[in-house]
């Protein structure tokens, strides 16, 4: 379990305040981004009127009046469609009936028989299972996330993709706009019905996952790994200094020794050496109060420079050795040493007495105790263990998170689907899926971080097998690259600006490694998806009340 | 007819379908003004394509108006609070077909904001008055095509309108759901409801509607009263039954003595209309019995003179 960014703690009002005015800002251009170009396309049909009835010299001089006549048009139309927003609540009953209705055309076409399908894969997961200890929980957790949401993913596609272009072509929405229903409510409604379907087989796939894990693992498994555990990490009140910093001969510093590996997550500290790391705990001594022992989990990277494995088993003497002291800042007298063979990227717990962490501020310090070998850490390597959730409840907030991506889902497909045909609403929408999952890829290709260029130079590249880092002479195709790569990058930057970035909220690696998903990385993702679903959902209601029902 | 209260208007309206690019591809309606006043069956006329329905989806906002207004009850295309009181029958009975004739009627009255009690009442009514009783748990899509038209209409009537919009009532209807339809329109007025139909079978719109208008390619061609637009002014019909040979003779004569033309004196035939929904009526009066027209009665046979002046 790594931990590679932070993000700010949304639970401290100032933080969430910034980024409610930031998302506020944002809404209101993208607000008046829609004013300007209906404004525009309305401004052009009344001037293509004028033109085709009047002639040039009309057209040209009525101009000022179609701008003005175009731009009052679509700021009333804006007011009109905010009335009803704000006015939502009071349609509760409209909305209703729109989501039942979603849920009964779900269960009556047998939208349902998914779940069927869903058990198939179930049958044949068994021969893949590992058979040791360590990554059968990893499998299975990872092995069901990844089934329940591909399974759900065409369903959402096409369910919800086509339920809207199906009523525009069969016209049965006429005889519902023709109702006193806001065009807001059918699409809030439709999202909520399809969002309790979707609650629903999300929750019966996971039961039948949790079930099926839960019989699936060994003994030993359900012991030591069905957990959740809440760890307590390096942290100081002062924002400027920083709770974990390596001291390597003498100077304190970010990293410590460079060993050459590529991930540089980690930095490395030198065995036998007085080079050391800290961290530094600030905490609430009352969530370790009564017990007498608490346990620390670490997981530590060996770099060694000797042959042989440093972890043999059946030797107590082989292996690369760490020695921990932990001093309670408050009183130095109250400390606590222990030294302990490392595991080599594996969880290793130990216990140490509570007593030492009573001040609620202590400083840990690492050292390697092993010649020639070195040891790697960093920040969230070394935490303190609080108190265990349940597996299960960790399980449901894994599964709360895929419901978060499938609510996305559903309010781009609805909103998508009010102006696109049915076929189009689905490419359009694996298009947003897609660009979601490979965010960081697609954001690195714009931002000219990836060798090999744009898409036309990768593009030049492949073909004609050319290496990643050989120039392309100058010429042709060099000038075709000068010119185009750079405004496909702008757009990929655009489209990765407006998409969000789906691969952060994935939590299902917390799940599988037994750690308590944290309440700021739920908070997170459920801003950043309802941040992003309320603004699409008024994009979608925009686009629809703007659109003839009858065509 | 009509207390002089316009709930239906149209002023210059105006619809031009366009590409996608804006341009103009076909005018559907060009500039029609007319009203519908309170308490009157209007029905609008014309051809396939001349822009009747266009007019109703302009009225009811499924289309927008490329300029002019289509006001209902005094309000504009854009304002949802008028449809409070409007009903619609599309030309097909565009309804969802995973739903039974029941939950089709509870689905549109909770568009209404209907209570639950509301809801209930009026849609237990309304399968009695369009007559599914038997058939009100069924799905929408095992409906035969006048079941279908049916249960269209009672949600049309779900929230007891005061306009009732009507497109083609009587397509896919057999005669005998063709006159209940006609009656049920007439009944409608009857309780004050101002009717908005268009249709292209002309007899039914002569049968039920006081006023239409008649349209031909996107313009209005002839907007009035039905029966002022069809009396022919210098025609005269006498219909008289049990009328004797030496009657009929003596009129012939006072006829050719004022100078006018005779154009014709005979049997009137009844419509196919009439016939059927007698053979109809007899059959479920006695069934298994072959009909017999009345032939021996001849003496009674109304007989009708025409003249011309």
């Amino acid at each position: 379990m790594t931990i590679e960014q932070e993000f700010p703690d949304l639970t401290q009002w100032p933080v969430l305040q910034g980024a409610l005015a930031y998302w506020g800002q944002t809404l209101l251009i993208l607000v008046l981004l829609g004013l300007g170009v209906a404004s525009f396309r309305d401004i052009i049909i009344r001037f293509q009127d004028t033109l085709s009835s009047r002639g040039f010299m009309a057209a040209m001089v009525g101009l000022p009046i179609a701008i003005l006549g175009g731009i009052l048009g679509t700021v009333r139309s804006l007011a009109v469609g905010l009335l009803e927003i704000v006015a939502l609540p009071l349609g509760i009953r409209r909305v209703w009936a729109i989501a039942r209705l979603a849920i009964q055309e779900s269960i009556r076409r047998r939208v349902l028989y998914v779940l069927l399908l869903f058990l198939v894969p179930f049958l044949f997961a068994g021969w893949y299972l590992p058979k040791a200890e360590e990554g059968q929980l990893l499998y299975l957790v990872g092995f069901t996330n990844t089934t329940i949401g591909w399974l759900l993913l065409p369903m959402v596609l096409f369910v919800v993709g086509m339920s809207i272009p199906n009523d525009l072509k069969s016209r049965t929405i006429q005889t519902v706009v023709t109702k006193p229903i806001r065009r807001i409510e059918f699409i809030v409604g439709r999202v909520l019905g399809f969002m309790i379907v979707f609650t629903i087989v999300i929750l019966v796939m996971g039961g039948v996952s949790l079930a099926y894990i839960y019989y699936q693992v060994s003994d030993q498994v359900l012991r030591d790994q069905w957990t959740a555990r809440v760890p307590v990490y390096a942290k100081v009140e002062d924002p400027n200094s920083s709770p974990f910093y390596f001291i390597k001969q003498g100077v304190a510093g970010l990293a410590g020794t460079n060993v050459g590996r590529e991930w540089n997550y980690r930095s490395h500290i030198e065995g036998d050496t007085p080079d050391e790391v800290r961290w530094f705990f600030t905490f609430n001594p009352k969530q370790f109060a009564g017990v007498d022992r608490t346990k620390v989990g670490m997981t530590f990277d060996v770099f060694k420079t000797t042959k042989g494995n440093p972890t043999r088993d059946e030797d107590e003497s082989s292996g690369v050795w760490a020695s921990l002291d932990f001093i309670d800042l408050q009183n130095p007298q109250n400390k606590f040493d222990r030294a302990f063979r490392v595991n080599n990227n594996r969880l290793t717990e130990i216990t140490i007495p509570t007593s030492v962490l009573s001040s609620g501020q202590v400083l840990v310090r690492a050292q390697c105790v092993t010649r020639n070998q070195y040891i790697g850490m960093a920040k969230h390597d070394l935490f303190l263990l609080a108190r265990e959730q349940s597996f299960e409840w960790n399980f449901i907030k894994g599964l709360i998170t895929l419901w978060l991506k499938m609510l996305f889902l559903t309010s781009v497909a609805v909103s998508a689907s009010t102006v696109l045909n049915g076929f189009v609403t689905v490419i359009f929408t694996i298009g947003a899926y897609v660009v979601g999952l490979v965010h960081n890829f697609l954001m690195e290709v714009a931002g000219g971080k990836i060798l090999g260029g744009g898409p036309i130079e990768s593009l030049v590249r492949l073909v004609t097998q050319m290496n990643q880092q050989a120039d392309i002479e100058q010429g042709f195709i060099r000038s075709v690259i000068n010119i185009f790569d750079p405004i496909l990058t702008r757009f990929l930057a655009a489209v990765g600006a407006v998409v969000p970035d789906l691969s952060t909220i994935e939590t299902a690696e917390y799940v599988a490694s037994g750690f308590d998903i944290p309440s700021w990385l739920m908070m997170r993702n459920a801003l950043l998806v309802v941040g992003y679903v309320i603004p699409v959902i008024i994009v979608g209601y925009f686009l629809f009340r703007g659109r003839e029902t009858a065509a | 007819m009509g207390a002089g209260e316009v709930v239906v208007e149209a002023r210059n309206l105006t619809k031009i379908y366009r590409d996608f690019w804006g341009r103009k591809k076909v005018e559907a309606l060009r500039s029609l003004s007319m009203t519908v006043e309170r308490g009157e069956i209007f029905g609008l006329l014309g051809p396939n394509g001349s822009g009747k329905t266009t007019t109703i989806k302009l009225l009811l906002g499924l289309l927008f108006p490329t300029s002019g207004d289509a006001l209902v009850l005094g309000k504009g295309a854009d304002d949802v609070n008028k449809f409070e009181k409007i009903g619609y029958l599309p030309e097909e009975s565009y309804l969802y077909k995973f739903l039974s004739a029941e939950e089709t009627l509870e689905f549109y009255g909770r568009l209404f904001n209907m209570s639950r009690a509301e809801r209930r009442r009026r849609s237990a009514a309304l399968i009695e008055q369009v007559g599914l009783n038997h058939a009100r748990k069924r799905l929408v899509k095992e409906y035969s095509k006048g079941m279908a038209r049916r249960i269209g209409l009672a949600q049309a009537l779900i929230n007891d309108p005061e306009v009732v919009f009507l497109d083609e009532p009587t397509s896919g209807l057999d005669p005998i759901g063709t006159r209940e339809m006609k009656d049920l329109i007439l009944d409608l007025r009857a309780k004050g409801k101002t009717i908005v139909m268009c249709s292209h079978l002309l007899a039914d719109v002569q049968d039920v509607c006081d006023r239409v208008a008649i349209l031909h390619q996107g313009e209005l061609k002839e907007y009035g009263r039905v029966s002022d637009l069809l009396e022919i002014q210098d025609l005269t019909e006498v219909r008289a039954r049990g009328l004797s040979d030496s009657a009929k003779e003596r009129i012939r004569e006072i006829i050719a003595g004022d100078g006018a033309t005779l154009e014709s004196m005979g049997h009137p035939s009844t419509t196919l209309e009439d016939l059927f929904l007698r053979i109809v009526r007899e059959s479920q009066a006695h069934p298994g019995r072959r009909y017999l027209p009345e032939r021996s009665s001849e003496k009674a046979d109304p007989a009708s003179v025409s003249d011309q002046r």
